[in-house]
């Protein structure tokens, strides 16, 4: 099992050498112009460069701030919410359209509100995340909590359980490794917010290093920006499975 | 005193077409110590039966009497043993015993004395820090046998408990709850399709026609205690047998022939 | 609806090019016809697209047998990238975006003209109580990332001697929301162009605090912190070189109509900008409105202009905003200007 892990992730990581390579090959070439696709040397280049500067990191960290308070708000908020939601048919009935209506709402589109009611500080940016984040975040956890299997709820309140009791000691535990999985999904959308949370009024962050790496026409900049993104979200779901493990440890054993 | 009392119970639910009856006038009483087995078809209404009984669902017409008093709701007096064994996934063996200990308030000591004494009962110590899913359909089953026994109720409900097991686990666990039976004392009505079930286990069989639902037989089960898979070779064993097969025999026959008529 | 309106436009084009063939007297340059009869012009309401906008209101353009499509951008950044990847023609430019291009390697366009030069029509409005430059220390300072307004405000904090990055709180901004930031003390000054520059300079407590002249290349060279650049698309203009020259033959009659006729271009001008038309005809008295016969003193010899594209080049360079300078000549071409 897990030698053939290993040999998977060697594909995975030629896959990505050969991807890597023929691009640098096709733009060494010279068939692409740099400004439209510069080689990934360049990229890393861009890297180092702004990496001795000291502000490679900043922009990295900035991002990460942003959506992991924003997205910890969100689910601090959705999860309770959702459980409620999963639980009530009546509360379930009164939220359900109000949620329909926000969901569709591209973060962007929050922007212009958020600049009144919160002005140009950090927190504006939090609640562009949130608003991205915070609507599908209580669908996954309502789903969740409505997919329990009623058994579980019967044995518990056959055992002497009250409703309170079976919505901690049941209902909680019983839906937290969808409820994760959907944050764990949801965490990743929140990343695609970063770019309408560091629009306006931002001076760091992998948001901001793209947006204004394309007014200077950098486009190694701007692609740079790209694969942090992707490697910072890449780093944050490791750790997220990692502490998902620890908190849900019966599924680990079982697929041991 | 008669410990359960079902009471000219009547049970329909809605449906799309009309409510459909899925119970009709059943009576019959449960005296503590008894041994209840109820032998019917598929679909004739004897989980919706035990499920009232435990309180999940409220009969339509006729009331289900516990020493007494009528259930309205669901009660931790009638522990429920399920065929899909329904332990907590997210619970080892031994907190999933803990779980009744901890509703009913019990304190940190006893309920570690609790839980050693029925992990010993059903044989299943060493496996106390498993999670469920780690471990056989026996093991779970006993350890839900456990998790029921050890908060104590009044009767014991089983729901074809042991309908998912293998042939063998089967037998095994039958000869276990036959020996607990006789430990405990605890009254039980246990649901069953099989007829060699219901003789090998009971003090009585009930026979339960297709549906609607009703009690067509009560047989007293003769046959000698102690029991073990071997009793089911003896001449009152076949002789009980063939009075149980006549009866459902019959109604197999009627559903049968509503199957295949043209309606 | 917008594909239908788009069609309507092209239509009208066409007709407007077939009038101006048949029905207007040919001026002597129009003796060579366009081998195009219309062209994509990429603008803004900035200044440097004001002749454009007369000059389709007048109709000069039409007298080349030219029409103008017109597409709006806010940024010059958003315009020259439109320009790069070929869907524009011709465009007018910030100089900073330019050269941005240039250094990124770009041989997409040439740079055609030097359309004009402003002072005052930038700067920094800040709350009355910041009396100088050193006062921004700690206070919040919007500007467009990227903009002239921005390499000003690098310039100004420099020759104060404050650190851009710690001492003063930049907050990137669009030109558009800085009104409502100001006036919610969001921000407690703003680096801003016309017509946001007048309109907030005119806001209840606010105050110029200085202007585009106080840029150190404007006192040296009196070269703006953010020149405007007219450019063509090198493979537009090597295909159709008449058709460019016939552009900037009404690019520069619309021109030398503003400084000769200031009033009824600033009638035609105000209705385009918002401004109130005093103030659009000061904006257009204010600038100085460059003729084909000043640029090959600006761009070739002795070319000042173009040296002082270097030294802003040198400028973004020192301030991390670009990696290297580029070769700016390079770009520089005025063979299609009227007379050549």
């Amino acid at each position: 099992m897990r030698f053939l892990e290993r040999r998977l992730g060697f594909v995975g990581f030629c896959s990505f050498l050969a991807f890597v390579s023929v691009w640098e090959a096709v733009t060494r070439g010279g068939w692409i112009e740099p400004l439209f696709l510069p080689a990934p040397s360049r990229v890393l280049q861009r890297a180092v460069l702004m990496y001795q500067d000291q502000n490679l990191v900043v922009h990295v960290l900035a991002s990460a701030r942003r959506v992991l308070v924003g997205f910890a708000i969100a689910a601090v908020a959705a999860v309770p919410l959702g459980i409620l939601l999963g639980s009530s048919r009546l509360l379930r009935a009164a939220v359900d359209p109000l949620l329909s209506i926000i969901r569709p709402l591209p973060s962007m589109s929050w922007i212009p509100l958020s600049l009144l009611w919160l002005g140009i500080a950090e927190s504006q940016k939090y609640s562009i995340v949130f608003m991205g984040s915070f609507a599908p975040s209580v669908l996954y956890v309502m789903e969740a909590t409505r997919n329990i299997d009623p058994l579980f709820v019967r044995a518990a309140r056959n055992l002497g359980a009250s409703r309170t009791a079976v919505l901690y000691e049941v209902v909680l535990p019983g839906a937290l490794p969808s409820i994760l999985a959907g944050l764990k999904v949801m965490l990743g959308i929140a990343w695609t917010t970063v770019i309408s949370a560091e629009l306006v009024a931002a001076k760091t962050g992998l948001g901001f290093l793209i947006m204004n790496g394309k007014e200077y026409f950098l486009t190694e900049q701007v692609l740079l920006g790209m694969a942090l993104i992707s490697a910072t979200v890449v780093c944050i779901d490791r750790t997220f499975t990692w502490v998902e493990r620890r908190l849900i440890p019966w599924r680990v054993e079982a697929t041991r | 005193m008669t410990l359960i009392e079902i009471a000219n119970v009547s049970k329909s639910f809605p449906t799309g077409q009309g409510p459909v009856e899925a119970l009709r006038d059943i009576h019959m009483t449960i005296e503590p110590g008894e041994f209840v087995c109820i032998v019917g078809p598929s679909g004739c209404g004897k989980s919706t039966l035990l499920n009232m009984v435990a309180g999940f669902e409220q009969p339509t017409r006729g009331q289900i009497l516990l020493q007494g008093k009528p259930i309205t709701t669901v009660t931790s007096r009638c522990g429920m043993v399920f065929q899909q064994y329904a332990l907590f996934p997210w619970k080892t063996m031994a907190e999933n015993i803990e779980f009744g200990l901890k509703m009913q308030g019990l304190g940190r000591v006893e309920r570690r004395e609790r839980i050693r004494e029925y992990l010993r009962l059903m044989g299943l110590e060493g496996f106390e820090d498993a999670y469920p899913d780690a471990l056989s359909g026996g093991m779970k089953q006993r350890a839900a046998i456990a998790r029921v026994l050890a908060n104590d109720p009044e009767v014991l409900l089983m729901d074809e408990p042991f309908a998912s097991l293998d042939a063998m686990t089967r037998q095994l666990l039958q000869e276990e709850l036959l020996r607990i039976y006789d430990v405990s004392k605890k009254t039980i009505l246990f649901i069953t399709h099989s007829i060699d079930e219901a003789l090998l286990l009971s003090t009585r069989v009930c026979v339960m026609s297709a549906r609607p639902g009703r009690i067509m037989a009560s047989l007293p089960n003769t046959l000698p205690f102690p029991r073990d898979a071997s009793a089911q070779l003896s001449e009152t064993y076949l002789r009980l047998k063939t009075s149980i097969w006549d009866s459902v025999q019959a109604e197999v026959q009627k559903t049968l022939r509503l199957k295949v008529s043209p309606s | 609806m917008a594909k239908r309106s788009w069609v309507l436009l092209v239509l009208m084009v066409v007709a407007l090019g077939a009038v101006g063939q048949a029905g207007v007297p040919a001026t002597a340059d129009a003796q060579e016809k366009p081998e195009k009869i219309s062209v994509i012009y990429g603008g803004s309401t900035w200044l440097s697209h004001w002749p454009v906008e007369v000059g389709m209101r007048k109709g000069f353009f039409q007298a080349e047998g030219l029409g103008v499509l017109w597409q709006g951008f806010y940024a010059s950044s958003d315009r020259m990238g439109a320009l790069a990847s070929g869907d524009l023609d011709l465009a007018g430019t910030g100089s900073i975006s330019a050269i941005a291009l240039m250094a990124a390697g770009s041989n997409a366009f040439y740079v055609v003209a030097a359309p004009d030069s402003y002072a005052t029509v930038e700067g920094i409005i800040a709350q009355r109580g910041i009396q100088t430059i050193k006062d921004l220390k700690g206070k919040k300072l919007a500007v467009t990332f990227a903009s002239s307004a921005h390499v000003l405000v690098l310039d100004v904090l420099e020759q104060a001697g404050l650190d851009s990055r710690k001492d003063v709180d930049l907050i990137n901004m669009k030109v558009s929301d800085m009104p409502a930031a100001f006036r919610n003390n969001e921000i407690q000054a703003a680096a801003t162009w016309t017509p946001t520059f007048e309109k907030m300079r005119a806001m209840p407590g606010a105050k110029e605090l200085l202007n585009d002249k106080e840029f150190s290349l404007f006192k040296k060279y009196e070269f703006g912190p953010g020149p405007d650049l007219l450019v063509v698309r090198r493979e537009f203009a090597d295909k159709n070189p008449k058709t460019t020259r016939a552009f900037l033959r009404g690019y520069f009659k619309a021109a030398e109509f503003m400084r000769t006729n200031p009033d009824e271009a600033a009638q035609i001008l105000a209705k385009f900008t918002g401004l109130p038309v005093e103030e659009q005809k000061k904006g257009i008295t204010d600038t100085t409105w460059y003729a084909p016969a000043d640029q090959q003193r600006l761009l070739v010899s002795p070319g000042g202009f173009v040296q002082g594209l270097k030294q802003l080049g040198d400028f973004l360079v020192r301030h991390k905003q670009i990696s290297s300078a580029p070769a700016v000549d390079r770009w520089v071409n005025v063979n299609f200007l009227p007379g050549r």
